[in-house]
């Protein structure tokens, strides 16, 4: 009995944690930098920026929020110019490739 | 719907990121060969003075010098393409190379480079140096015309460095006529600039792909 409320109580966390993520992925430009971040584990927001023609503003404000999911992190880094380069976490690789196995299903009831 | 037009968008960006790594690295590449190369040359036609201070045999220090240049230049282009390869790979059939593809790009290449050099090694003094900088020059716009019209692959910043080598392989070649040591010289000059010149063209144009227009 208390092993079947375990597995209800971490289903559920799995559900909304699921939701959240697909929350977070929802938006372009976030879908996006996690895309290159899955495939490149790291990106300089320099290389964000131009890649993605958003105003540092505007990436920022998506940087925020996939750091605050916890999916990604920041990091500085000392070249011949100050840098920041952005970092997928182990959870944000763990979310991205469920997040994409979510979609592969709904594509493939598309096609 | 909404979903797919997400992902696609997503592609096109993935693919101008993975161009604009393949730009970088063949920046890098050249930049370091032509660094490394030069330096490789001045050691080894220096090898009979160097030799002694080492007290090593004039043979053995120049095949030392020559293994460590391949092996450190080699070493730091596979270093360049292996990172750029994780994204590479990813891109979509327009321009993919797929890794059999790119296995088989490596073999032809290699095998175009050895040849050539094989060809210039036979070539007797004075002109053996220049002969260097024919091999070198036609082998690098053979490895661009491959990448461009057999593998979908265009890299100018190697068409720049082939032209550089054979255009100055003419003067080259009346120095080598007059004056040897001049004439090796000058050679190292020659490789280092157009390396050179052909890394800082791929750098310089690489953040350009960034915002490119689909």
């Amino acid at each position: 009995m208390i092993d079947n409320n375990r597995m209800i109580a971490k289903a559920a966390i799995k559900a909304s944690d699921i939701i959240l993520k697909k929350e977070v992925f929802s938006d372009q430009p976030r879908f996006t930098i996690m895309f290159l971040l899955y495939l490149n584990r790291k990106i300089g927001t320099v290389e964000l920026q131009r890649l993605l023609e958003l105003t540092p503003g505007n990436l920022d404000h998506h940087l925020k929020t996939l750091e605050k999911a916890n999916l990604i992190s920041i990091k500085k880094k000392i070249t011949w110019r100050p840098l920041n380069v952005v970092i997928i976490t182990t959870e944000g690789i763990e979310a991205f490739r469920n997040y994409a196995l979510h979609l592969k299903e709904l594509l493939k009831d598309i096609f | 719907m909404q979903e797919l037009q997400k992902v696609n968008e997503a592609l096109i960006v993935v693919e101008k990121y993975s161009d604009y790594l393949a730009r970088k690295a063949w920046g890098k590449t050249l930049i370091i060969w032509g660094i490394i190369v030069p330096i490789g040359l001045i050691l080894y036609f220096s090898s009979p003075s160097l030799s002694v201070l080492f007290d090593m045999d004039k043979n053995i220090f120049s095949a030392l010098v020559s293994f460590m240049i391949v092996f450190i230049g080699i070493g730091i282009t596979l270093f360049n393409f292996l990172s750029a390869s994780r994204v590479l790979k990813t891109k979509n059939n327009r321009s993919v190379s797929s890794p059999k593809e790119s296995g088989t790009h490596g073999i032809v290449i290699g095998f175009i480079w050895f040849f050539l050099f094989l060809l210039a090694s036979i070539i007797p003094e004075p002109y053996s140096v220049v002969s260097t900088i024919w091999a070198a020059g036609l082998a690098i716009i053979i490895s661009f015309l491959l990448l461009k019209y057999f593998f979908h692959d265009a890299f100018p910043e190697l068409i720049l460095v082939g032209i550089i080598l054979l255009v100055a392989s003419l003067p080259l070649l009346i120095i080598a006529v007059i004056d040897g040591d001049l004439a090796r010289l000058a050679t190292v000059v020659v490789f280092s600039i157009s390396f050179l010149a052909g890394g800082f063209y791929s750098y310089t144009e690489a953040p350009k792909i960034l915002s490119r227009t689909e």
